[in-house]
């Protein structure tokens, strides 16, 4: 659906895309994570050639991206991280708007509409202005303005910055929907459990590079981290350190703000391990947590830096 | 037609504001032209200017000189008293003091001699009286050398016959100048406040945050959307401009629709509506956001019809000031407004001077054009 080949864009002296690669399925909601400024809008940029690239190329649904190439722009759904849409219309007449770029036929037009104002739950503000819409409800909006006209293809660059927990969940099961109804989706974010939570492949960004790409348990595979092992404590002396890294699974131990963070790689026995370590050395521990290896742990294993620094 | 009819809903939000500015239009134009209205040739007469006279002469030259300034001024004869004649002046009972001497026809008619007078000062009524004064003097004078007497000087003067005065009637309306022409004269105020706001509205709405690039990345092309945008930025100018003609016609009937100049003030009306376009695409493409849009306007709108004689008559402007608004379109449009009130049949030489105005107007809106083809080709780099 989406190939993107050594894509390369400079801003000056800053490289903002530096051999970047891409392969999006048909079918399939693919995520694209990296941090603030890591070029995933960069990249939905030149994917919708709204910017020019130094060197590269991107070709959708087979054929060669192009300002002018309408038969392709035709087929995409764009949802902007700043929300695009015109304060001066209602909701109703946005939506329409916006279909209105894609379909002509009017009658087909208001079926596609009224399909995108429920699928987005914006029932109750037909003639509502956006300056009069919560957050959530205006990135609801700004939804439904990119998919009325049913594309095969969606790009969602970061559709739930700044928004409340109840709108998010909405949106990520609408985008699920879609996915269902057969459009294929590209989701930018920073936050890993959104890419997580719906993605079926995903590429981890940083510095315009694609660092990492495959389904979320191939990502998790490729590191060492098998299991992160956290147990509540108010003191570890040296010696409790040093016989904690001496396990064999252990590669990496760290007491910050109260609590002992032990990361393991992948075996069998390291949490029974770590507690009959610390009842040997009379510690007291209150709360313990064995969770599982996140994106955040491949993202901070392969940069040695954390998704959110 | 998805961004033409956009253009339309949004000009449909503002229809309260065109309202308004219509109103202020209409209420200035109507105002105005009860303030200025003029009572044309037929009423021409002389200024009057009160005139104390103290005469210590008494004689017939001196009767002839008062029975002179009596036919244009009005006469009160004072008593010769300093404190008396300085109240006289301060209150303005008179605006101008003679003193006839004793032996008046002596001294001042066969003698080189001067009349004692006083004026207040700074005033138009000392030079106008004292020409009326000198004028009474050379003719006595050349009468008394031809040896007329003191009685017979004063009866030639009295018989003397008065310049007529004779106005030409060049606008062929008697000197009135139509209703129409004080409402042509301040559409400019109208046009470039109503297109300017409600299209740098527009423009400031499509313009606004990442919307231009979602419109880009749509599946309409640039070249269409910008079409789109051209006609319905053209139907809404349109529009007001059929708005006002209709409403100068309804409310000046025939002696608009009659006016020899009727089709002159149209296509000077349809330049300044193209000014007025030009000026509203550069200001939409250079505003960031609705208040300042609204301050620019003001400035625009408000300062080109103070500075090019929309509010002031160009006559009136200082000299500099006319020399700068030369700079300005909208000097031309009243410089042609002017041509046409002032001349009323359009003669060869005064159409040539009409068609430079409005040419002059088309080129501005073409410069405009320019400057924000520059301007939208650097934003976009």
């Amino acid at each position: 659906m989406v190939q993107i080949e050594n894509l390369v864009k400079r801003y000056g002296d800053v490289i903002a895309l530096d051999h970047f690669n891409l392969q999006v399925r048909e079918g399939e909601i693919f995520g694209l994570l990296g941090p603030n400024g890591s070029g995933k809008t960069t990249a939905i940029g030149c994917m919708l050639a709204l910017l020019k690239f130094d060197r590269g190329s991107v070709r959708i649904m087979g054929e060669e991206m192009a300002p002018d190439n309408y038969r392709v722009k035709r087929q995409i759904g764009v949802v902007m991280q700043d929300v695009a849409v015109f304060e001066e219309l209602s909701v109703y007449d946005n939506i329409d708007y916006f279909c209105g770029l894609y379909v002509s036929d009017r009658k087909r037009r208001r079926e596609l509409v009224e399909d995108a104002i429920r699928f987005v739950g914006l029932e109750d503000y037909r003639k509502t202005y956006p300056k009069k819409l919560s957050g959530g409800l205006l990135r609801r909006l700004n939804i439904a303005c990119g998919i009325a006209h049913r594309p095969k293809l969606i790009i969602l660059d970061e559709p739930t910055v700044a928004v409340d927990p109840q709108s998010r969940n909405r949106i990520l099961e609408g985008i699920c929907e879609l996915n269902r109804q057969g459009s294929t989706i590209v989701y930018t974010s920073h936050y890993m459990e959104e890419v997580e939570q719906i993605c079926t492949r995903i590429t981890i960004m940083d510095h315009g590079r694609s660092i990492a790409s495959g389904t979320k348990e191939e990502l998790k595979r490729m590191i060492k981290t098998g299991e992160t092992i956290s147990v509540e404590t108010g003191m570890a002396e040296e010696r409790l350190m040093n016989r904690l890294g001496s396990l064999p699974p252990v590669f990496d131990v760290k007491y910050e703000e109260g609590m002992l963070v032990v990361r393991c790689t992948r075996s069998e026995g390291s949490l029974v391990s770590i507690l009959k370590i610390l009842q040997e050395e009379n510690i007291p521990f209150g709360r313990v947590y064995s969770e599982p290896p996140t994106l955040n742990d491949v993202f901070l294993e392969i940069t040695g830096k954390a998704l959110r620094d | 037609m998805t961004v033409f009819k956009a253009y339309m809903k949004i000009t449909k939000k503002n229809i309260w504001l065109i309202v308004m500015y219509l109103a202020i239009f209409y209420g200035l134009t109507i105002m105005f032209q009860q303030f200025t209205a003029t009572d044309g040739l037929s009423d021409y007469r002389a200024e009057s200017v009160p005139v104390g006279i103290v005469d210590r002469d008494g004689g017939a030259a001196a009767e002839g000189l008062i029975d002179y300034l009596g036919r244009s001024n009005r006469i009160v004869l004072v008593e010769d008293d300093t404190e008396s004649l300085q109240e006289h002046l301060f209150y303005r009972d008179v605006e101008y003091i003679v003193r006839i001497p004793e032996n008046f026809m002596e001294r001042c008619i066969l003698g080189s001699g001067t009349l004692d007078v006083t004026a207040v000062p700074d005033t138009y009524a000392g030079y106008y009286i004292g020409q009326q004064i000198s004028s009474y003097i050379n003719f006595a004078s050349v009468y008394a050398a031809a040896g007329f007497t003191e009685k017979e000087i004063a009866k030639a003067m009295e018989t003397r016959e008065e310049a007529e005065v004779v106005l030409h009637d060049f606008s062929g309306n008697g000197g009135d100048a139509p209703g129409y022409t004080y409402y042509f004269r301040y559409l400019p105020f109208l046009l470039l406040s109503v297109i300017c706001y409600v299209l740098g509205y527009i423009l400031l709405a499509f313009h606004r945050g990442k919307l231009r690039d979602r419109m880009r990345a749509s599946a309409v092309s640039a070249h269409r959307q910008n079409l789109e945008g051209m006609a319905a930025a053209g139907v809404i100018s349109l529009a007001l401009w059929a708005v006002c003609i209709l409403t100068s016609a309804l409310i000046y009937g025939k002696s608009f629709l009659e006016s020899p100049g009727l089709y002159y003030y149209l296509l000077n009306s349809f330049a300044l509506l193209v000014v007025s376009l030009a000026v509203a695409w550069l200001i939409g493409m250079v505003v960031k956001d609705s208040n300042a849009l609204s301050g620019i306007v003001n400035v625009v709108g408000l300062g080109m019809c103070f500075l090019c004689g929309v509010f002031v008559e160009q006559d009136l402007l200082g000299s500099a000031v006319r020399r700068a608004a030369q700079f300005f379109p909208v000097y031309w449009y009243e410089y042609v407004n002017n041509l046409l009130t002032e001349s009323g049949k359009v003669l060869e030489n005064v159409r040539a001077e009409i068609f430079r105005g409005i040419g002059i107007q088309f080129l501005f809106a073409a410069a405009l054009v320019c400057v924000t083809m520059v301007i939208v080709k650097r934003k976009a780099v």
